[in-house]
C-alpha cells in the first residue's frame, strides 16, 4: 500500500484548508461582528446637513453689519445627464449665461455628483430649471455684509462653507453658527438617496440660527473715521493708519477702523491678491508710541509722589547726558531750563521725562505702566492681539528708565495706549475695552450680557483720582490748548490730549530708519466730563508733507471729534460746551 | 433508470451525490434570493438577477444529463479519448484568442474579456475555460498513469508543458483565476502518481525565486488587487499612504487610502461588511440590507459565499462547508479504494480542483486571498461550470463504482 499515505497527506491539507476558512469566518462573524455592523450601516446611510442660519451681527443701534440671506442655488449632477450640449443650453437659457461654460464645467469637474452652477438665482427660475433632468436648487444661505468694508477688520468674513475666518466671525465663530441637522437617509451604492429613515416627516426646525451678536461698535461713527482717516492717508501718502474711539466710562469701543482694509464680501479674491489688506493695524501692530507716553509716565510719577505740580524740573539747556544713559536731547534741539510738570507736557520735553524717569527708578516705572496695563493684552475679544513689549524691570538699563517716559525702548499697541488714556480720563479707574454688547439667541431676544463689562466700575483706582484729573482737566487742556497738540482744539468743546511722533525702529537690530515715523495723536472730549477718547495713528506719511502727530493725525482727530460730539448731542447726550456754565 | 448507482462504494456514493444536490439546491435558493429580496421594488433594479434562478435550474437539468451520460460509458474509455477532448478544448480556446485580434460574431466580448463562445443569442453563452478543467484533468491523468511520465526531473517537463499551454491560451483571455487553479491540479496529481516530492519542491523555490520580478512587471491594478489582502487592513493602509517604498511595493507611486476603497478594496470591504455583520444566524432568508441595491456587486456569482452568510449567518456558513467536507471525504474514499493510477489521478484532480475552487472563493470573500474569478462550484451562478462541477460528480461516481482495472492480482 505504497499510496495511501499520498491520500492520507491530502486529507491532511483539506483539514486545514477547511479549518482555516471555519476560523476566518468565526473572526469575522463572531469576534468582528458589531464593528462590521457599525461599518455597513453607514455605508448605507447618507446624511444630508440642513445648515441654520448664521447668526447676524448688529452694531449699538442695532444696525445690520452682518446677515444671512437665503439664496437659491442651482446645481448639477454631472454623470446623471444624458446630453450635455443640450442640458447646458437648456441651463444657461434660463440662467442666462454662457452655454459653453456651462457645457466645458459640466464636462470637466471631477465631482461627477455635485457641480454648482450659479448661487443667487430667482425664485421664477429656479422652478423652471429644476424641471431638467440632472438639475437641482437648493436653499443655502448666503452671508451678506450691508456695510461693505465699512467694518472689515472688526466683522471679518466668512469662507464659502460658511466658517468665520477673521474678526467677529471668526471670534465667535462657535456661536454665531446654525444648528445644523442631518436627515438620514437610506442612500443605494451611489449614496443616492432611496428613503428617509425617520418614520416621522423631517422636522424643519431640527436646523437652527446661530446666536447674534451686538456689538458696541456704531456705524455711524465708524463712517465718520473712516472718511476722516482715509482722507489724511491720501494726502500724507502714508502706509497705513488707524483709528479708535471709544467711551472712556465703559470702555465700548464705538469705531474701530484699520486702513488699508477689504470687502468683506470679495474677500477670498483680495486674501489672493494682497493679504496684507487683512492687517489690522489697530490690533496687530506694536510700536514705540513716542510723546503720547508721556501724560502716562507722569500721572505715575505724580502718583508716586516723586515730583509734585509746582515742582520746576530744569531741562539742561537742550542736551541731557550722563553715564550709563547716553545722550537725551529735546525734540527740534529745543533748548529748556526750568518747566514744571505741566510745561514739560506742554512744550513736550524729553529731558524732563527723563529725569523723571530717574526719579522713579526702574521699579516704580515698571509697576506703574504694569498698572496701567502695558506688556498685557487688553483681552478684547478679536483674535490677532499684539502684547506689545514691555521688558522686566531687570533687564532694563540705564537707557530704559530715561527713554521709556518718552515713549521709547517700550512698544505698546493701540489698545494699550487708549485703555491707560481711558483710565487717566476715567479719574484713575481701569476699564475693560470691549466690543460685544450682548448676545441674543436666535429669536432675536436677548439672551446673555457679557458679565465681563459690569466689572468696571468695581475696580479700585490705579492712579490717584486727583492726579488723573489734573492730567486730563489742566495738562492735557494746555496741550491742546496752548502747545503741540493746537490742531485739535474744536470750537464748541474743549479737548484734552497728547501728540506723539515716533521713529519706527529698524527691524533688523539698533536704531530707527531714517525718515519714517509713526504720527499719532490721542485725545478726549469735553474736559471734565470726557465723552469720547479718539486715537488716531498714521504710519509712515511722507516725510516730506509732514509726519509729526500734531499736524498729520491732529486734525483728523479733530474732525472725528466734532462730528462724534455732535452726533452724540443730536441723541441727546448732555455735553459740556467750552463757554457753559457747568464746565469744571 | 438508476442504473448508474450499481457497483461498488453505494454509501459513499450516494453521500456524494446528495451532498451535491443539496449544495445545487442552497445555490438556486440563494440566486433567488438576491433575485428577490424581500421588500424590494421594481425601481431597485432587481430586473436583471429576478429569474437568473430558473435559468440555474434549467443549468442543472442539463448538469444532471452530464451528469448521467458520462455515466453510461466506463471511464477508462474517456481516458483513451482524454487527449482529443483535451485538443478540442484548446482548439476552443485558440478561437478565443483569435476573436481577440479580428472580432468573430460568436465570441463576444464581455468586460473587457474573451472567455465565452455563443452560437445563437438564444442559447446561454459556454465558457470553454471551466471545460478546459475537466479534459485536463483526464488527459493529465491519462499521461501521467505510466511511471516514466513523471519519475525524473526531466520526464516533468512534459506534464509541465502539458499544462502550459491552456495557461497561455487562458491567460489571454485573460482569466488568472483558472490559471491559478491548473498549477495546484499539476502538482497534487504529479505528487498522487508518485513524482519525486524533492523534485516538485524544486519547482516551487524556483518559481519562488523569480516571483518578485514577475511583480514588478504586473500592472498596479493587478498588484493592488493581490495586495488587497494587506491593504485591508487600516494600519497597512495609512502607512501605505505614508511611505512611499510601500506604495511602490503594494500598489503605485500616490496611493490613496479613499481611492482604494471606492476602487479595488470596495468589493472586498463591501462583502465582508455583508458577511461579518450577519452574525451566527444572519439576517434570514431573501433578508438582510446587502441583498438589494446592488452593496455587493456580483452577489450571485462569484461573490455567492456572502450572500449565503448574509443570510444564514456563521450557521450557514458551516452548512455549506460541512457538505464540501462530504463532498471531498466521499472522493478520497473513491480514490483510496480504486488501484487503477488512472482513476486515482482522476478522482484526486477532480477533488483537487474543487478544493481550491472552495478554497479561493471563500478565501476571497472574506479577504483572506485576493480576488479572482473564481466561482463556488455547485453553488455560484453560473451554466458552464455547473455542467462541468456535475459531470466531474458524474465521473467521480463512475470511478467509484468500476471494479479496479487490473493486470495482476493485488493483495
Amino acid at each position: 500500500m505504497k499510496r495511501l499515505p499520498a491520500i492520507l497527506v491530502l486529507f491532511s491539507l483539506l483539514v486545514v484548508v477547511f479549518s482555516l476558512l471555519i476560523l476566518r469566518c468565526f473572526d469575522l462573524q463572531y469576534k468582528q461582528h458589531d464593528r462590521f455592523v457599525k461599518q455597513s450601516i453607514k455605508a448605507q446611510q447618507k446624511r444630508i446637513p440642513h445648515v441654520g442660519n448664521r447668526g447676524i451681527i448688529l452694531d449699538g443701534r442695532a444696525r445690520i453689519l452682518a446677515a444671512g440671506k437665503p439664496v437659491l442655488t442651482v446645481f448639477v449632477e454631472p454623470r446623471a445627464i444624458v446630453d450635455v450640449k443640450a442640458t447646458s443650453a437648456a441651463i444657461a437659457e434660463i440662467l442666462k449665461i454662457g452655454a459653453h461654460t456651462v457645457c466645458r464645467e459640466i464636462l470637466e469637474n471631477k465631482h461627477r455628483g455635485y457641480l454648482e452652477i450659479k448661487r443667487d438665482v430667482g425664485y421664477e427660475e429656479a422652478i423652471v430649471v429644476d424641471r431638467i433632468f440632472g438639475v437641482g436648487v437648493e436653499k443655502q444661505w448666503l452671508r451678506t455684509y450691508p456695510m461693505g468694508s465699512l467694518l472689515s477688520h472688526v466683522v471679518g468674513f466668512t469662507t464659502v462653507d460658511g466658517k468665520g475666518s477673521c474678526g467677529i466671525e471668526l471670534e465667535y465663530d462657535a456661536l454665531l453658527r446654525g444648528h445644523s441637522h442631518y436627515e438620514v437617509l437610506l442612500a443605494d451604492v451611489s449614496r443616492r438617496p432611496i428613503r428617509s429613515l425617520l418614520r416621522a416627516p423631517v422636522q424643519r426646525s431640527g436646523s437652527q440660527s446661530g446666536q447674534g451678536v451686538i456689538l458696541t461698535l456704531d456705524a455711524t461713527i465708524q463712517s465718520f473715521v473712516r472718511e476722516c482717516l482715509a482722507e489724511q492717508l491720501t494726502a500724507f501718502e502714508a502706509e497705513s493708519g488707524h483709528a479708535i474711539v471709544v467711551h472712556p466710562k465703559t470702555g465700548a469701543i464705538w469705531a474701530m477702523v484699520s486702513l488699508p482694509d477689504f470687502d468683506p464680501t470679495h474677500a477670498h479674491r483680495q486674501w489672493a491678491e494682497n493679504p496684507r489688506l487683512f492687517t489690522n493695524h489697530a490690533l496687530n501692530d506694536q510700536y514705540e508710541p513716542g510723546s503720547i507716553m508721556k501724560p502716562m509716565v507722569m500721572a505715575i510719577a505724580l502718583d508716586a509722589g516723586v515730583i509734585s505740580r509746582e515742582e520746576k524740573i530744569f531741562c539742561e539747556n537742550g542736551l541731557y547726558h550722563g553715564k550709563g544713559f547716553g545722550s537725551i536731547k529735546e525734540y527740534n534741539y529745543r533748548k529748556y531750563q526750568h518747566l514744571t510738570a505741566k510745561e514739560i507736557l506742554v512744550k513736550s520735553s524729553n529731558i524732563g521725562m527723563a529725569k523723571i524717569g530717574q526719579r522713579l527708578g526702574k521699579k516704580r516705572l515698571h509697576d506703574g505702566l504694569v498698572r496701567l496695563g502695558f506688556g498685557h493684552k487688553t483681552g478684547i475679544k478679536l483674535s490677532g492681539e499684539a502684547t506689545g513689549l514691555l521688558r522686566s524691570a531687570d533687564q532694563w538699563t540705564g537707557y530704559s528708565v530715561t527713554r521709556i517716559p518718552f515713549g521709547q525702548e517700550i512698544s505698546v499697541t493701540a489698545m494699550q495706549l487708549i485703555r491707560s488714556f481711558c483710565i487717566l480720563c476715567n479719574q484713575g479707574r481701569v476699564v475693560r475695552l470691549h466690543l460685544v454688547k450682548a448676545f441674543v439667541d436666535s429669536n432675536g431676544l436677548p439672551e446673555v450680557r457679557d458679565s465681563r463689562f459690569e466689572v468696571a466700575d468695581q475696580v479700585g483706582y490705579v492712579i490717584d483720582p486727583e492726579v488723573a484729573k489734573w492730567i486730563v482737566d489742566d495738562a492735557l487742556t494746555a496741550v491742546v490748548n496752548e502747545g503741540t497738540g493746537h490742531r485739535a482744539q474744536l470750537d464748541k468743546w474743549q479737548v484734552f490730549g497728547k501728540t506723539g511722533t515716533a521713529q519706527i525702529a529698524r527691524e533688523s537690530g539698533r536704531g530707527y530708519e531714517e525718515g519714517a515715523y509713526v504720527a499719532s495723536f490721542i485725545a478726549g472730549a469735553p474736559a471734565g466730563d470726557p465723552a469720547v477718547v479718539v486715537l488716531v495713528s498714521i504710519r509712515r506719511p511722507n516725510r516730506k508733507l509732514g509726519y509729526t502727530g500734531g499736524k498729520v493725525s491732529g486734525p483728523v482727530v479733530a474732525k472725528i471729534m466734532d462730528k462724534t460730539l455732535n452726533y452724540l448731542e443730536a441723541r441727546g447726550w448732555a455735553l459740556a460746551h467750552k463757554e457753559s456754565p457747568e464746565r469744571i | 433508470m438508476f442504473g448508474f448507482f450499481k457497483g461498488r462504494l453505494v454509501f459513499i456514493r450516494i453521500c456524494l451525490v446528495t451532498s451535491v444536490v443539496l449544495l445545487v439546491a442552497i445555490g438556486v435558493a440563494s440566486i433567488y434570493a438576491v433575485g428577490n429580496p424581500v421588500q424590494a421594488s421594481s425601481a431597485d433594479g432587481m430586473g436583471v438577477l429576478q429569474g437568473k434562478y430558473l435559468k440555474q435550474l434549467a443549468f442543472f437539468a442539463l448538469g444532471a444529463l452530464g451528469f448521467v451520460g458520462i455515466n453510461l460509458v466506463n471511464y477508462r474509455v474517456l481516458g483513451e479519448i482524454s487527449l482529443w477532448l483535451f485538443a478540442g478544448v484548446l482548439l476552443l480556446l485558440a478561437v478565443l484568442l483569435v476573436s481577440k485580434f479580428y472580432p468573430l460574431a460568436f465570441a463576444p466580448r464581455i468586460n473587457g474579456t474573451h472567455r465565452w463562445i455563443r452560437l445563437s443569442p438564444a442559447w446561454p453563452a459556454i465558457q470553454p475555460s471551466e471545460f478546459c478543467k475537466l479534459a485536463y484533468i483526464l488527459a493529465l491523468a491519462w499521461y501521467l498513469r505510466f511511471r516514466k511520465n513523471h519519475g525524473s526531473l526531466k520526464a516533468l517537463i512534459g506534464p509541465f508543458a502539458f499544462t502550459l499551454l491552456p495557461i497561455v491560451l487562458i491567460l489571454a483571455e485573460p482569466d488568472l483565476g483558472t490559471v491559478l487553479l491548473l498549477m495546484p491540479i499539476l502538482f497534487v496529481m504529479l505528487f498522487v502518481a508518485g513524482a519525486e516530492v524533492k523534485h516538485l519542491l524544486l519547482v516551487i523555490i524556483a518559481a519562488t525565486a523569480i516571483s518578485p520580478f514577475l511583480w514588478r512587471k504586473m500592472p498596479s491594478y493587478q498588484r493592488q488587487r493581490i495586495s488587497s489582502v494587506l491593504l485591508q487592513n487600516e494600519k497597512v493602509r495609512e502607512a501605505t499612504e505614508r511611505e512611499e517604498w510601500l506604495q511602490m511595493l503594494l500598489a503605485d507611486r500616490g496611493f490613496s487610502a479613499k481611492r482604494w476603497m471606492n476602487d479595488s478594496g470596495y468589493q472586498l470591504i463591501r462583502s465582508k461588511d455583508a458577511i461579518a455583520s450577519a452574525g451566527w444566524t444572519g439576517y434570514g432568508f431573501r433578508r438582510g440590507p446587502f441583498m438589494k441595491y446592488n452593496f455587493l456587486p456580483d452577489r450571485e456569482t462569484d461573490f455567492i459565499f456572502a450572500s449565503i452568510a448574509h443570510q444564514w449567518g456563521f450557521l450557514g456558513c458551516m452548512v455549506l462547508l460541512a457538505l464540501y467536507a462530504v463532498i471531498v471525504i466521499c472522493g478520497l474514499r473513491i480514490a483510496a479504494n480504486n488501484t487503477d493510477p488512472f482513476g486515482r489521478l482522476v478522482a484526486v484532480g477532480i477533488l483537487t480542483m474543487f478544493v481550491i475552487e472552495v478554497f479561493v472563493n471563500i478565501s476571497m470573500t472574506v479577504g483572506v486571498m485576493p480576488i479572482t474569478g473564481l466561482t463556488l462550484p455547485f453553488v455560484s451562478y453560473g451554466g458552464s461550470s455547473l455542467m462541468v462541477n456535475l459531470m466531474s460528480v458524474g465521473l467521480l461516481n463512475n470511478i467509484g463504482r468500476c471494479r479496479a482495472f487490473t493486470v495482476a492480482k493485488t493483495e
